[in-house]
C-alpha cells in the first residue's frame, strides 16, 4: 500500500500533467479557427477534433487538480497512521518493559489502519 | 465538396499542434509511471484514457494537415504524387473518425445520455436485437464490460435514464451491487426500487466467500485457545482479542471482517434505507447510514405485509451493525465516533454475526447491574402529572466487613460470571420515604431510568469509551 511520500509524488505528478493539459488547451485557443484546411468532411471533422480535443483536456485539468488534492489528503492521512503506528509501538515496548511491581495495565492496542489504501512509512 | 487547403498554414498548424501535445504526452507517461510505481493507479485510471484520446486525436489531425499540404504542394511539383497525399489524408481522417465516435474519451464530462448510449454501442452496435426485456436489457449494460470503466457516480446518474421495469427487477437480482451504488455513487433509489432490494436482501441474504489469509489464520487461531490448549470460555474476551488481531492484520485483516460481516451490513443497511436514511461509505469501509432521528421501521415496512408494530432502527445515539453504522440525524459525527463504531465492527467479525449480539447483550446487561449496584436505580414517579425522581439505592453486593468468596480461575470464566461470590444474596433495598400530600393522585406510569448499558461494557470499553460519548469518567 502506498506511504505518505508515494501519495505526494503522485500528486506532484498530477500536478505536471495538469498543467501541461492547461497550456495546451490555452495553445489550442490560440491556433484559432484558421487551421488552413477549409470545406468538406476534412474541416469539419478537424474542427470537431479540435473541439473534442479542448473539452477533453479541460476534463483533464479539473481531474488533475481533483485527484492531486485527494492524493495530498491520503498522505496526511499516512503520515497520521504513521505517527500512530510509532506511538504505538513505544507504549507497547514500555509497556513490555514495565517492572513487575508496576500496576497492571491493559496491553496498548495498535492504531487502525485509516483505509484499504493507507500505508505506515 | 471541394476541400481547399494552405499549406503554409496547415503545415505550421501541424507543427503548432505537435509542440503542445508533446509535453501532455510526456507529463501523461510520467504520471502512469510514478502511479504504477507508487501503487496508487486508483487515482489516475480515468486519466489515462482521456490523455490518451487527446494526443492520439491531435496527432491523426497533425497528419491530415501535413498530408493535405503536401498533396497541394505535390500536385504543383510532380503529377500524380498528390493522390498519394491525399490517399493518406483519407486514412488519417477515417481513424480520427472512428477514434472520435468510439465513445474512450468522455468528452469532456458526457451527459447521462451520451453514456447510456455508448453502453448500449458497445454491446450492440448494430442496434438493441427486437424482443429484448427490459430485465435484459438493464442486465447487459449494467454488468458488461464497459460498465466496468465507470465510476459509481457515473453508474449512479445512468441509472434513472434505464428503463423502470428492467431497474426494478435489476435491483431485485443484484441488490448488493444495487446497495454498493447507493453508498459509492449517491443513487438515491424510489420506493418501489428499494422494496425489491429489501425484499431481495431479507428473502436470500448475501454472503460472500470469506478467503482467509494464512498468517492471519495462525494469529487467529492462536488466540482462540487457553493454556493447555484448552479452549477460551470468556467468549466475549475472545471476541475482543480476535478483534485487535484483525486491526493489526490491515488489509487481510479488513478483507475477513468485511466477509464475514457481510450478511449483517446489507441487511443493516437495507433497513437503514427503509428508514428513510441516506448512506455513504467512509475510506475504512464502515457505512455510515443517517437516519430521521423519529425513524422508526416495521416488518410491514420491510417486506409489505405482517405486523406493523415499529422499532427505531438504532439505539441511543446510533448503532453498528456488520459494517453499518445506523445514526439519527441529530447525532454529532465526528472522526473519533467513526473510529468508535469503526472498532465494534471489527468486533462483529471477531466473534461472528449469530454471537456478538448475544455477547454484547450480555456485556451490557452486566454494566446495567454493575451500575444499579454502584449508582442505585432512578424511578421516575408521576404525581399529578408532576415527574419525581426517586433515587433507589440498592448498596453493594454483600454487606461491608463480610468477605466474599474468591472463585479460582475466574478469569478464564465468561465475562458475565462473578470473580466472587457475595457472602450474602442481596441486594438490600433501601427505599426513600416519599411523602404523598393528602388529595394528590399517584398516576399508574411509573418509570425506571435505564441503567448504563454501555460503561461497563466490555466492548464499549475496548473501542474506547471516551470517544463513544457515553460520560464514563468514573469508569
Amino acid at each position: 500500500m502506498p506511504t505518505g511520500t508515494q501519495f505526494r509524488q503522485t500528486a506532484s505528478a498530477l500536478d505536471v500533467l495538469g498543467q501541461a493539459s492547461a497550456d495546451a488547451r490555452s495553445d489550442l485557443f490560440r491556433l484559432g479557427s484558421n487551421t488552413g484546411v477549409r470545406g468538406g468532411t476534412f474541416a469539419t471533422t478537424i474542427d470537431r477534433g479540435l473541439d473534442t480535443t479542448a473539452i477533453n483536456l479541460g476534463s483533464v485539468t479539473g481531474r488533475c487538480l481533483a485527484e492531486a488534492a485527494e492524493a495530498r489528503r491520503r498522505a496526511t492521512l499516512c503520515d497520521q497512521y504513521t505517527a500512530a503506528i510509532r506511538n504505538y509501538h513505544v507504549r507497547l515496548s514500555n509497556w513490555q518493559n514495565s517492572p513487575p511491581e508496576a500496576p497492571p495495565t491493559p496491553r496498548p492496542m495498535p492504531p487502525i489502519r485509516p483505509a484499504a489504501w493507507a500505508d505506515a512509512g | 465538396m471541394t476541400v481547399e487547403c494552405t499549406p503554409a498554414i496547415a503545415r505550421a498548424t501541424a507543427t503548432n499542434l505537435t509542440t503542445a501535445f508533446t509535453s501532455v504526452g510526456t507529463a501523461a507517461t510520467s504520471l502512469f509511471t510514478t502511479s504504477a510505481a507508487n501503487q496508487t493507479t486508483d487515482l489516475t485510471a480515468g486519466l489515462s484514457v482521456l490523455t490518451s484520446e487527446c494526443v492520439e486525436e491531435t496527432g491523426l489531425i497533425a497528419s491530415i494537415l501535413r498530408s493535405l499540404a503536401l498533396a497541394v504542394e505535390g500536385a504543383d511539383a510532380f503529377g500524380g504524387s498528390e493522390d498519394f497525399f491525399a490517399n493518406q489524408a483519407d486514412g488519417s481522417l477515417a481513424a480520427l473518425l472512428r477514434s472520435l465516435s468510439d465513445g474512450r474519451g468522455d468528452h469532456g464530462g458526457n451527459t447521462a445520455q451520451q453514456r447510456v448510449d455508448e453502453l448500449t454501442d458497445s454491446i450492440w452496435p448494430g442496434g438493441v436485437p427486437p424482443g429484448l426485456t427490459d430485465a435484459e436489457l438493464v442486465d447487459s449494460l449494467l454488468t458488461g464490460p464497459r460498465a466496468s470503466t465507470l465510476t459509481p457516480d457515473e453508474l449512479a446518474a445512468v441509472w434513472p435514464l434505464l428503463p423502470a421495469a428492467g431497474r426494478e427487477q435489476f435491483a431485485a437480482a443484484e441488490p448488493v451491487a444495487v446497495l454498493n451504488l447507493v453508498i459509492d455513487g449517491g443513487l438515491v433509489l424510489s420506493d418501489t426500487e428499494l422494496d425489491a432490494v429489501t425484499a431481495s436482501v431479507l428473502a436470500d441474504i448475501p454472503t460472500v466467500p470469506n478467503f482467509v489469509d494464512p498468517d492471519l489464520a495462525d494469529q487467529l487461531d492462536a488466540v482462540s485457545s487457553a493454556p493447555f490448549g484448552l479452549p477460551r470460555f470468556d467468549r466475549s474476551g475472545l471476541a475482543i482479542d480476535r478483534a485487535d488481531v484483525l486491526i493489526s492484520a490491515g488489509q487481510a485483516g479488513r478483507d475477513y471482517r468485511d466477509a464475514v460481516n457481510h450478511p449483517v451490513t446489507y441487511l443493516a443497511l437495507a433497513v437503514g434505507l427503509q428508514s428513510g436514511g441516506a448512506a455513504r461509505r467512509n475510506d475504512d469501509g464502515l457505512i455510515v447510514v443517517t437516519v430521521p432521528a423519529d425513524a422508526e421501521v416495521s416488518i410491514n415496512d420491510l417486506i409489505g405485509s405482517g405486523s406493523e408494530f415499529a422499532v427505531a432502527p438504532f439505539g441511543r445515539g446510533g448503532t453498528t451493525y456488520g459494517n453499518t453504522f445506523i445514526v439519527p440525524d441529530t447525532n454529532r459525527v465526528d472522526d473519533d465516533l467513526l473510529n468508535h463504531e469503526n472498532i465494534h465492527t471489527y468486533q462483529w467479525a471477531g466473534a461472528g454475526p449469530v454471537e456478538y449480539p448475544i455477547l454484547y447483550g450480555i456485556q451490557s446487561g452486566d454494566s446495567m447491574i454493575a451500575d444499579i449496584t454502584r449508582n442505585g436505580l432512578d424511578i421516575d414517579l408521576s404525581l399529578n402529572g408532576d415527574i419525581h425522581t426517586i433515587p433507589v439505592d440498592i448498596g453493594p453486593l454483600g454487606p461491608s466487613g463480610t468477605p466474599s468468596i474468591p472463585i479460582p480461575g475466574a478469569g478464564r470464566l465468561p465475562g458475565w460470571f462473578p470473580d466472587r461470590i457475595p457472602s450474602i444474596p442481596l441486594p438490600q433495598l433501601d427505599l426513600p420515604e416519599v411523602q404523598i400530600p393528602v388529595g394528590v393522585s399517584i398516576d399508574p406510569d411509573v418509570e425506571f431510568a435505564p441503567p448504563n448499558a454501555a460503561c461497563g461494557n466490555a466492548f464499549e470499553q475496548h473501542a474506547d469509551l471516551e470517544h463513544g460519548n457515553y460520560g464514563c469518567d468514573d469508569y
